[in-house]
């Protein structure tokens, strides 16, 4: 099993730890991403993966708490919530909606984007807050919880059920996606873990009593209302808040979220992800 | 390396198996392992002990994080284990030579780069000298 892994990780054009990026277009790094799972979890399809480590068959003698709590979602007070701070208007009566083509509806499938104009990487978490000064208002500090997480799940909202289609369509995106791959590979911290050493190479796997979920998906479920952030008052967090928090798992400074370096990773990560569905939010455990 | 890994693996695979078929209970006069609590408040002093209590103590070693441990000496209140690393079992048959037994704790990715076991002592998670303690521990299993 390990050895065809490694195997696999060779055909990937990447040693654990340090990419050796050769000539890998960011088409056939998809690729060869989506066929790794296909082979590991042969009977997961792939649009199943929006319910991250849920839907894996090492799982599935634990999966029936999280069965029961999406009989009443406990989200569901959050989303009237997002809802209502999404249609609010600002002081100077306009709304989110006017910031967005068509009022934000299917935009989310194609995020984050390298814009020309702004010469900068655009996630749903910067065009918010670049709504709200355009509109007069101060922006949201905090980007891991709270308003900020609501009105992302708002904006995502309206793309619920669609396939992500993010495209890498200038050198500057192509520059960035290749930086987030360098950042989702390279080891790191005292405990000398990649993200693919938890999510590639030992998706299934067991470490203490946590099944490691697949990279394949991360992000699409986001925001997320979380059971353990739930007990400290702070159930909703967004993708930069989850990984600061793997970051600090294997003892690395966890980063800002919406520096530059997560939303490079947040862009590999969503373009590893064309073709599933978005659903927000999500429950997790 | 690559190959004696997949032997390492699938010799491991078999012993999670046998170890699953019949959960091994001390004998009548083998005192069972401390608990991370226990270590914590009786402080061992010798040195097979003072291993077992790095390797379960989460702050420390973390092991079991990973790895199953075969012994039959197994507290009865230890949390369940992980399986990214092969159970440990048998060592001094295994890792006949000390010394590459202290070497893959003190860094695997020098014999495997692409192991995502921790560098315990390269990257100084534990002490130099928890780690012989460990060493000491595993030869006793
Ligand atoms: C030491 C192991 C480990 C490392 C390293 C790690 N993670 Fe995780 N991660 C986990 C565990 C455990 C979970 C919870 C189970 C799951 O969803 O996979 C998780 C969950 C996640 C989730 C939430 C998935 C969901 O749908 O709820 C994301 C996103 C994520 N990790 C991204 C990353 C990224 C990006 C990195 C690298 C910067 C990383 N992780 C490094 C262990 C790790
Ligand atoms: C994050 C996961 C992880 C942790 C934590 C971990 N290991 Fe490992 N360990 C592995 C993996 C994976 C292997 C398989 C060989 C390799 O990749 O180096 C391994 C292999 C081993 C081996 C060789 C086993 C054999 O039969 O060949 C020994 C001995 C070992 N580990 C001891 C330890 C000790 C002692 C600790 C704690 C101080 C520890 N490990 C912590 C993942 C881990």
């Amino acid at each position: 099993m390990n050895k065809k892994v490694i195997l696999l990780l060779a055909g990937l054009g990447i040693a654990l730890g340090a990419p050796i990026t050769a000539s890998a277009t960011p088409q056939d790094d998809l690729k060869q991403f989506q066929a790794f799972y296909k082979k590991r979890f042969p009977t997961v399809p792939l649009e199943a993966y929006t319910d991250g480590v849920n839907v894996l068959p090492q799982y599935a003698d634990q999966v029936e708490n999280w069965n029961l709590l999406m009989e009443f979602p406990p989200y569901e007070m959050e989303v009237d919530k997002a809802q209502e701070l999404w249609s609010t208007p600002f002081a100077n009566g306009k709304t989110y909606s006017s910031c967005f083509k068509n009022g934000a509806k299917g935009l989310a499938v194609g995020y984050p984007f390298y814009d020309k104009v702004s010469k900068k990487l655009r996630t749903v978490v910067t065009d918010i807050n670049e709504c709200r000064v355009r509109n007069g208002e101060k922006p949201i500090k905090n980007l891991k919880y709270g308003d900020m997480a609501r009105l992302v799940i708002a904006f995502k909202m309206l793309s619920n059920g669609q396939k992500m289609a993010v495209k890498l369509n200038s050198p500057e995106a192509i520059a960035a996606y290749e930086k987030g791959k360098q950042f989702y590979w390279a080891r790191r911290g005292q405990l000398n873990f990649s993200c693919a050493s938890c999510h590639v190479q030992n998706a299934g796997n067991k470490i203490r009593g946590n099944v490691l979920g697949a990279g394949l998906g991360h992000g699409v479920g986001f925001p997320v209302y979380r059971t353990k952030w739930s007990l400290k008052g702070k159930p909703l967090g967004t993708l930069h808040r989850r990984y600061g928090g793997c970051n600090k798992q294997v003892r690395a400074k966890p980063l800002k979220p919406q520096s530059e370096a997560y939303k490079n990773l947040e862009l590999y990560e969503a373009y590893m992800n064309t073709g599933i569905p978005i659903r927000v939010p999500s429950q997790r455990m | 390396m690559r190959k004696s890994f997949s032997l390492v693996a699938t010799a491991g695979a078999v012993f999670l198996a046998g170890n699953l078929a019949m959960i091994p209970v001390a004998s009548a006069g083998e005192k069972s392992l401390p608990t991370e609590k226990e270590c914590k408040a009786s402080k061992p002093t010798d040195a097979a002990t003072k291993g077992w209590c790095v390797i379960i103590t989460r702050k420390q070693g973390n092991c079991l994080a990973c790895h199953d441990v075969v012994t039959k000496r197994w507290p009865a209140d230890l949390p369940a284990s992980g399986n990214v690393g092969p159970p440990l079992v048998s060592m001094k048959a295994r890792f006949p030579d000390k010394a590459k037994l202290r070497a893959q704790i003190w860094d695997a990715t020098a014999a495997n780069p692409s192991s995502v076991m921790v560098p315990f002592g390269r990257h100084k998670v534990i002490s130099e000298s928890d780690i012989d303690n460990i060493v000491t521990f595993l030869y006793t299993i």
